[in-house]
This record gives structure tokens, sequence and C-alpha cells, in this order.
């Protein structure tokens, strides 16, 4: 990334509506605490702290009303990166969209002076950097993400599962991967929600992957599975196929309406800043 | 050379085929084309799978492509203003059933014209059948007079100056198109397939024996055939039979030794559609100049005699001519030639053979080639009063001719005898036959062509049934023809159909005509369509992008 790129990033910060997270840190919660942020008054109560008792408004109404603050919570976050090997196909490949993208979340968290950490899987967790802050977690965690490789089967429930049973701190799960696993994600991002994790399903599709514009006889094989199928890739064929492609979408997005999951559908050829600014504008 | 285009449609369709040949493609999820039938579909399964409009666009775009290097042109019917229409009138349109053809052709091309019409017979001289009108009646009234003659046609120009000004259409009816006609709408009719009898002659033998008949037959139909001749004079029937290969002449001769005085006919017995050309005519027209030979014998200047015209020898009156030979002549008595010779007021001295030569004569001067003739010498003599220098030389008359009281009077005072050159030239008949017809009348031969002018001599007239012509006569039909002279003799004058109207020339003579029907085209006019193939072009290039841009 450039230094334009960069100063774009620099002015993102990572917010959640409701932030996961137990520890003091810089992220707005909807639970009250102490902050300088104002929520709200309640009646003063035996016990509350003499500091909180809003005397104008007691010289007003002669009763005693305690103010409340907003609670902020220190959330980490978790980039959990696809390297399976169908995230190594496309043009621009997706696994270099997809780790841009995660460079550019965690350039922005350590702007925000958050913890942040990096996991890659395909079937299984393939390597882990545990959240940390700093400039030098920072270089770590580019270096880590200029080395990955795709490669293996994906299976989204098996690693996410195995990932959220070892019950991590709660934090921001922003998942990036094509998806495309005929196994399902459900379990796995299920899994990641019952850990109490604020999760971001990003999904990351290169532009042959939404249009082939294949033609003629083919021989079609699957780069994780390496099973084959022969076909004639006609119009009427691929519009077959745009459609399958579309349902699968659709029920991505689905779940993760129901679930009030965030969902996010990226072509490889966006530029990594300008997702970025999408997904944490909302 | 446009539509060497299309193969570009073989080279689209193998790019095409080619991209979709058989290939191995990774791709991420395969169980998204799990809804694709798989391999292996029928033919006909696959080549719908294969179809695709943007190839169907492409193979139309270069098809236009094609269609517009081709330069196409829309004919379109237009409604005709002004017409002018030339019929040929000559002979060859007698053909069976070809004057009608003519009719209704034109009477069509008028009908379908809104005016004004003329018609114009191309004939020799042509003439209107219709002046320019704008009634239409008159013109088809025309149309319906229309008839060939029985002679040539004139040049196509003298016909053209009938109609001038601007014409929306010119057309020229005719079944010998003239060629360079630019600008002209011309409608062949196809030529007769039919035997023609070409030449017919008699001639006298070269020993002077007798006579020698020669018939000609060219068969200018599309197979052989053998066709009976006959040739008849008098009492006096020859008859033959000749086999003529397609698109060949054959000739026949045969001694005749009968009298000169009759017609001649020559006749093949065919049934073919144009009849006019299966007989020809032949005579000696005012029979033959008797001649009175005196003085030495010369077979050169007999045989130049005989070939200068229809010449016989008599020892008795009567006589049309005396040749005096080398001799001294006591006097005249009509018209004489004297060859070396004198008569009374005209004397020759000894030859001498020095100066040069010169021709006052026009016709001598334009046919002679006086520079062979060094060895010719020359009798001086003193030139009569009255008489009229042909030839000179060394200031000395060789050759003059003078009217005298008892006839005229041909003097040649050459001498050849040491210029055997000369009398084997060409120029020595020549020289003979330019005396002769400085004392003879102009005798008419006696085969004609018809439409040729025919001047008769004094007294003598053609008898046409019940009316005698006299003087100039222009025969309009062919047939032999008898007339009689002032002293009330017999002959015969042969009038015949034009070479040209028998063999066409333009062809050589070789034509066989197809035996077809000739057409009247409509007034067309050409549009230009490579504009609207264009268009096309772009409209179809603009969808195949659209189209491609959709599934982009």
């Amino acid at each position: 990334m450039g230094e334009k790129e960069l100063r774009a990033l620099a002015r993102l910060r990572l917010s959640w509506r409701r932030p996961p997270g137990e520890g003091i840190g810089g992220h707005l919660s909807s639970r009250t605490g102490y902050s300088l942020e104002f929520a709200d008054f309640r009646p003063y109560q035996p016990g509350d702290d003499f500091r909180l008792v809003d005397w104008t408004a007691y010289a007003r109404l002669r009763k005693l009303l305690v103010r409340v603050y907003k609670r902020e919570v220190e959330a980490p976050l978790y980039l959990f990166l696809d390297t399976s090997a169908s995230m190594g196909k496309g043009r621009p490949v997706k696994l270099g969209f997809a780790a841009r993208l995660a460079a550019a979340l965690s350039f922005v968290a350590h702007r925000s002076q958050d913890r942040f950490g990096l996991v890659s899987f395909s079937a299984r967790i393939e390597g882990e950097l545990p959240p940390k802050r700093g400039k030098s977690h920072l270089a770590t965690l580019f270096r880590l993400l200029s080395t990955l490789e795709a490669r293996g089967e994906t299976d989204l429930n098996t690693a996410l599962t195995q990932w959220a049973s070892r019950g991590a701190e709660p934090g921001i799960c922003f998942v990036l991967s094509d998806f495309l696993c005929e196994g399902g994600w459900h379990e796995g991002i299920s899994a990641l929600l019952h850990g109490r994790h604020a999760v971001a399903m990003v999904q990351v599709l290169s532009p042959q992957d939404l249009d082939p514009g294949l033609r003629g006889e083919l021989e079609l094989v699957d780069v994780e599975l390496g099973k084959s199928r022969r076909l004639v890739a006609s119009v009427g064929a691929l519009r077959l196929y745009r459609e399958a492609l579309a349902a699968w979408n659709e029920a991505l997005s689905s779940y993760a309406l129901e679930r009030g999951i965030p969902y996010f559908l990226f072509s490889s050829r966006t530029s990594p800043v300008e997702a970025c600014w999408i997904l944490l504008a909302r | 050379m446009g539509l060497l285009w299309f193969l570009a449609w073989g080279v689209v369709l193998l790019l095409y085929f080619l991209q979709r040949r058989l290939r191995r493609e990774e791709v991420s999820a395969l169980f998204l084309w799990e809804r694709i039938p798989e391999l292996p579909l029928s033919f006909r399964e696959r080549l719908q799978m294969l179809w695709e409009p943007i190839l169907f666009l492409q193979l139309l775009a270069v098809g236009l492509l094609g269609v517009a290097f081709a330069e196409p042109l829309l004919r379109r019917e237009m409604p005709t203003g002004s017409v002018a229409l030339i019929l040929d009138g000559s002979a060859s349109m007698w053909v069976e059933g070809r004057p009608a053809e003519v009719r209704a052709l034109a009477a069509r091309i008028v009908r379908a014209a809104r005016g004004p019409w003329a018609v114009v017979l191309w004939a020799d001289p042509p003439r209107y059948l219709a002046p320019p009108t704008r009634n239409r009646a008159e013109a088809l009234r025309g149309i319906a007079q229309y008839a060939p003659t029985y002679g040539k046609r004139c040049p196509l120009g003298e016909a053209l100056a009938f109609i001038p000004g601007e014409w929306d259409r010119v057309a020229v009816i005719t079944d010998s198109p003239p060629p360079g006609a630019h600008g002209l709408e011309v409608i062949p009719l196809p030529r007769a397939e039919d035997l023609a009898l070409t030449a017919f002659s008699v001639r006298p033998l070269p020993q002077g024996t007798g006579y020698e008949a020669f018939v000609a037959v060219r068969n200018m139909t599309g197979r052989a055939q053998e066709v009976p001749v006959v040739v008849r004079a008098g009492t006096y029937t020859f008859r033959e039979r000749l086999e003529i290969p397609p698109g060949e002449e054959r000739g026949l001769s045969f001694p005749y030794f009968g009298p000169t005085d009759l017609g001649f006919t020559a006749e093949i017995g065919t049934d073919d559609p144009f009849p006019l050309d299966d007989k020809r005519f032949f005579s000696f027209g005012f029979g033959v100049i008797r001649v009175r030979w005196a003085g030495e014998e010369d077979r050169f200047l007999r045989a130049a005699l005989r070939a200068a015209g229809p010449i016989s020898f008599v020892d008795s009156p009567p006589w049309d001519l005396t040749v005096a030979v080398r001799t001294e002549l006591a006097g005249i008595d009509g018209p004489t030639l004297l060859w070396e010779s004198s008569a009374p007021g005209i004397r020759l001295g000894e030859p001498v053979g020095t100066g040069d030569w010169e021709a006052p004569d026009g016709a001598l001067a334009q046919t002679l080639d006086l520079s062979r003739w060094e060895g010719v010498k020359i009798h001086p003599v003193a030139l009569p009063e009255g008489a009229d220098v042909l030839l000179r030389r060394g200031g000395f008359p060789a050759a003059f001719t003078i009217f005298t009281p008892m006839g005229p009077v041909a003097v040649c005072a050459l001498s050849f005898a040491g210029a055997k050159e000369v009398l084997l030239s060409p120029d020595f008949p020549l020289f003979v036959r330019r005396l002769i017809s400085a004392l003879l009348p102009p005798l008419p031969g006696g085969t004609h062509g018809v439409g040729e002018a025919i001047f008769l001599p004094p007294g003598a007239a053609v008898i046409l049934g019940d009316e005698e012509i006299t003087g100039s006569w222009i025969p309009q039909a062919p047939g032999l023809y008898r007339g009689k002279t002032g002293e009330g003799a017999e002959f015969w004058v042969a009038v015949n159909l034009p070479y040209g109207e028998i063999v066409p020339l333009e062809s050589g003579g070789t034509h066989v005509a197809s035996p077809r029907e000739g057409t009247v085209a409509p007034a067309e006019a050409e549009l230009p369509l490579w504009r609207a193939w264009a268009w096309g072009l772009l409209l179809v290039l603009l969808a195949e992008g659209a189209l491609a841009l959709r599934r982009w």
C-alpha cells in the first residue's frame, strides 16, 4: 500500500455497535460503566459513588440523581483468512486481495490502538498470530501475510469450530473467505457467535467466479477436490452457473441477515482500501 | 470478387470451433456446475449447446461485408418517359414470324412509357414509322405498319439523326446489334438458323472457250446438312448436292457453254425460316461487248480485254468496238482502240524510250505504278486537236482519246515489246480497262443488290409488269428482272439480297443462333445498396457489442 492509501486508512476507526470484550479499551459499549461518554441519569441508590451525583439537578429538582456513563471496552480484532486452494484462483488472485484487506484492517486496528491477530485456515487452522498491539506486531503480521500460500481444501466449519473451542477472548472476527465450501459454513460461524465474538462475513470472489467467460467443450476440475466434470459451456450453461452462484450467495446473505451478521461480497478486482472503507463505514 | 469475402464465414466458424474445442479448466467450486448436463451429448445436442447469438451476428456481419464489397445494385423498374424506337428494317428481319415479334415488342415498350414516342425504321434510307408524337395511338399505328425491307440498313447514326434531342429511352430492336452502340438499349433478336446461298456468278473461262458457274452455300445451323443445289438458265438446268458441315461454307463450280443473254437462277432446297437467302440470281446484263480484232495478234491485250468485261470477238458486223493492233486502219467505224496503230489523221513515229512519265488522268495516276514502266517505249505522235491526253512521256502523248464524227477513238502510242514485266503486272489490264471505258458508254453489270442504283443506258428499260423504267432504277426486292435495249434486244438484270443480310458480318459468318425469343427489358434504375449494407453492418456490430457487454 502506498502513502496515499495509508493516509486514507488512517482516517478510519474500527468501531462496533456492540463490541464484545471485557477489559477497558477504546470501544464504546452499550453497557454502562466508566468513561467520559454520558449515557443517562438514574435515581441515587445507596452505595452509589457520591462523585456521580449531579448536584445541579438536585438544586433544581430536589432529587438525588446519579450520572451514568457508557462503558468503554477493549475488543481484539481477529482476522480469519481462508488459505485454501480455491483462494489461489482468479485474476486477481482472491488470496492476494484478502491478504491486502487483512493488512488494511490490521493497520486501522493498529491506529485505533486495538489488538489484532491473524488466523489462517483451510480445512483446519494453518497458522495463528495471537492478538497484540504495536508496530512490531503489525510488521510481523504483514510478513506473515506475505508468506501465505493457497493450498488444501476448505472446511470452514471444522476450522472455525476448532478455533472457537479454545475459548479465546471475545473480539471482532472478520472471516475473509470465498465461502465456496460444499460442506457449508453455518457451524463455524455459529461457533464464533457462541464464543461471544462479533462476526463479519467477507466473501471474496474473483471476476472469473462471478462470470467464468468460458465457452465450448470443457473438462472442469475442482481446484481443491480434484474432481472433474465434462460439459459444454454454452450461453444457457453459463446462465445456470450464475443462477447457482447467486443462490449460494443468497443463502449466505440470508443467514447473515437472520443473525445480524454483517455480510459483504467483494470482487478481487476491488481496491482493498475501498473495501476497507465499505467495511468500516457501517 | 466481393463475394470471396464469404469465404471468411469459414474462417469465423473455424475460429469459433477451435475456441470451443475440449480443454481443461480449473474452477473454485465444481458443485456450482452440477446443474449443467454432463458430456457425452449427442451431436445435435452439442451443436445446440455450442450455438450462440454472437456467432450468428458475426456470420451476419461477415456476410454483409461480403455483399457490400460485391457492390450490390438494386434494379428497380422505373416508369419510362419519352421513348424512341429504332426498328431494324433490313432484309434479315424477314425471318419467319420476326416482323410480328418486332411489332409486339415495340408495342409493349410504347405501352409501358408515358411518352412522347417516336418510331424509326432503320433501313436504307431510314424513315419514320411514327414521327415524334404525344399520341400513343399514332405511335402504335406506326408500329403496326412495320415491315422490313429487302435491302441493307444504313449506318445507325443516320437513323439516330431522326430522333434529335433528349430521350429517356432509346431502344434498338435488331438481329445484328451494332458494335459500339453506347448509351442505347439494344434489344437483340436471335439470327435464324439457316442455310444460305452466299455466292452465285457466271464468269468466262480464262481460255475464252466458255463459261463457268460458281455457287457457294453456307451452313449456319448446328448440324451437318446435305443441300440440293439447282441452277437454271433458260432451258438449261444443273442439279447437284452439297454436304456442308455446321458453320462452314462449301462451293460448287461447273462449266456452262450456253447463251449468255439469259437470267441465271441458283436455288437451294431447304425449309429454313429465312427463305430469302435460298435463292440468288445472276445476269450478264446487257450482254457482251462485241469486239472486231484487226491487225496483229496480241494475247496479252486479248486477256486484258476479257478481264475488262464480258467480251466476244466477232468477224462480221455488228460490233461494239474495233481493236486495231500494230496496223493502219483505213478509216474509223464506231468506237476504236488504236493499239500502236495509225489511222487517218493519226500517224505514229518510230518508238523512243526516254523521258519522264506524266499522267494527267487522275484514274491512271492513282492506279499505275509508272516507276516500273521504264522499258516501255513511245511512238511520237502529233496530238490531234481536241484530244484528251491520259498519259504522257517525255512531252509526247502516250495515250489519248479523241471524239471523231465516226466515233470515239482511244490511241495507245506505247510499245510494250521490251517490257514484258509490265504486261504481266496488274498495271496492264487496268490501263486497258481505262481506255475501253473511255470508248464505250458505262454498261451496267447484270447483277446488283437490293437498294443499289442502276443507271440504264439510253433507250434501255426494265419492265416491271406494265411499267417500263428508264434512266435510273433502284430495285426494292430480289429477283430476275427482264429489260430491253433501245434496239429491242432483251436483257436481264439480277437483283440479290445484300451479302450482309445473309451472313452476319460482325460474327465472321459462323454465327449459330440459339432458338430463343428476344426479350424486352423494362427501363431500370440501378440503386447502389452498399450504403444500406454498411448501415446494416453497423447495426449488427452494435448489437454484437451490446450482447458482448451484457455478458461481460
